[in-house]
């Protein structure tokens, strides 16, 4: 029933069939790189240019 | 004469003269053999006398074996540590820009790595690069630009020998990659100073000794001491802190895509085990029917 409703909304028309896949794969690929970055900067934090900014732009020297 | 020989090799394989060149040869052959014999009972006796030193295959040929230290970026997961990397390059500049060259990096590359771009444009800015010539011919100089690459200490491999007794000081933009054990090695060796050589060691005039480099004997003296350079964020400049963040800078120019390079592994991996996981269902799902089935031989009822 369920792969019958797929079938109607994508699969029929091939434009559709077509214009899904790249769709899907724009918004996976903008959405897997925003996980792996989440991940990478949650994972490395404090040791990254961002956090190195951050203490130039609010005050020198508060380091350890 | 070796064209003769070649003659007579090839008339040798013709039978019917055999045994004539056989004759002809045995005078020449014998001094062959002698020769080889000779050089290789001279050859062995060298290799061993060269063996039996004390210095042969010993930590002290080689270099002491850098133990591994537990970097901040080691493993799979692990970014740069940045702060480091800033303080890294005060070292750099302050210390080792006396004598290396760093010949690979530009300026650029550093803009938001250890520092904003603005710095990184005032630090450029206070050295002097060629320019073109003015309307006359003759040399101008401007100041550097962030597409410029960081100036070494020499003009030219010749007069960086000069001015060190002959030692070149190696370009420093690969060296964590061009020697053993990477940046461990390079931090070994930066803190691994003895205040004297230990006894029996002989050194040659200028040299000074290092256990972790081989052979002992360096050019490069001690050069890192507590309280050398005073670093802006306040961390505490001893020896091994500006040994650990020069090698991380110097980890950093020998590879400054490691922080890209890691994060898209990290894609790869998934996206790739995802589809192999994905591709090893679909011939499970294709092969199901095939593997199930099942071929029943019904054999004809006689007829009574």
């Amino acid at each position: 029933m369920s792969f019958q409703s797929v079938y109607k909304l994508v699969f029929r028309r091939n434009s559709i069939f077509v214009g899904t896949v790249f769709l899907g794969a724009l918004i996976f690929q903008s959405s897997f790189d925003v996980g792996i970055n989440k991940f990478w900067n949650k994972y490395n934090q404090g040791k990254l240019w961002e956090d190195v900014r951050y203490k130039l732009e609010n005050g020198e020297g508060e380091e350890e | 004469m070796f064209r003769n020989q070649l003659l007579q090799q090839t008339k040798r394989f013709a039978s019917t003269t055999a045994k004539n060149t056989k004759q002809a040869n045995s005078g020449w052959q014998k001094w062959i053999t002698a020769g080889v014999v000779v050089s290789g009972f001279s050859a062995a006796t060298l290799l061993y006398n060269d063996s039996i030193s004390s210095k042969a295959m010993t930590a002290a040929e080689h270099g002491l074996h850098a133990p591994e230290y537990n970097w901040p970026h080691n493993g799979p997961f692990n970014s740069f540590d940045h702060a480091s990397i800033r303080r890294g390059y005060q070292v750099y500049r302050e210390v080792c820009a006396a004598c290396h060259s760093l010949d690979r990096i530009a300026w650029r590359n550093m803009v938001d790595v250890s520092h904003t771009n603005e710095e990184v444009k005032e630090m450029s800015q206070e050295f002097e690069y060629d320019d073109e010539p003015d309307e006359q011919g003759n040399p101008r100089k401007r100041p550097g630009k962030l597409s410029d690459y960081l100036p070494g200490p020499y003009p030219n491999e010749e007069a960086a020998r000069a001015a060190n007794q002959g030692a070149l000081p190696p370009d420093l933009s690969l060296i964590v990659k061009a020697r053993h054990g990477g940046p461990d090695y390079v931090f070994s060796l930066l803190t691994g100073y003895p205040d004297d050589p230990p006894e029996g060691v002989t050194l040659p005039v200028g040299a000074n000794y290092n256990p972790y480099f081989p052979g002992g004997s360096i050019a490069m003296a001690r050069v890192l001491f507590d309280d050398m350079v005073e670093y802006e964020d306040g961390t505490p400049a001893t020896t091994s802190q500006m040994a650990k963040d020069v090698t991380t800078f110097l980890h950093w120019a020998s590879e400054p895509e490691m922080d890209d390079r890691k994060k898209m592994g990290l894609k790869a991996v998934i996206i790739l085990s995802s589809l192999y996981l994905l591709s090893v269902w679909v011939k499970k799902f294709k092969w199901a029917g095939i593997k199930t089935r099942k071929f029943v031989f019904n054999p004809p009822s006689r007829k009574p």
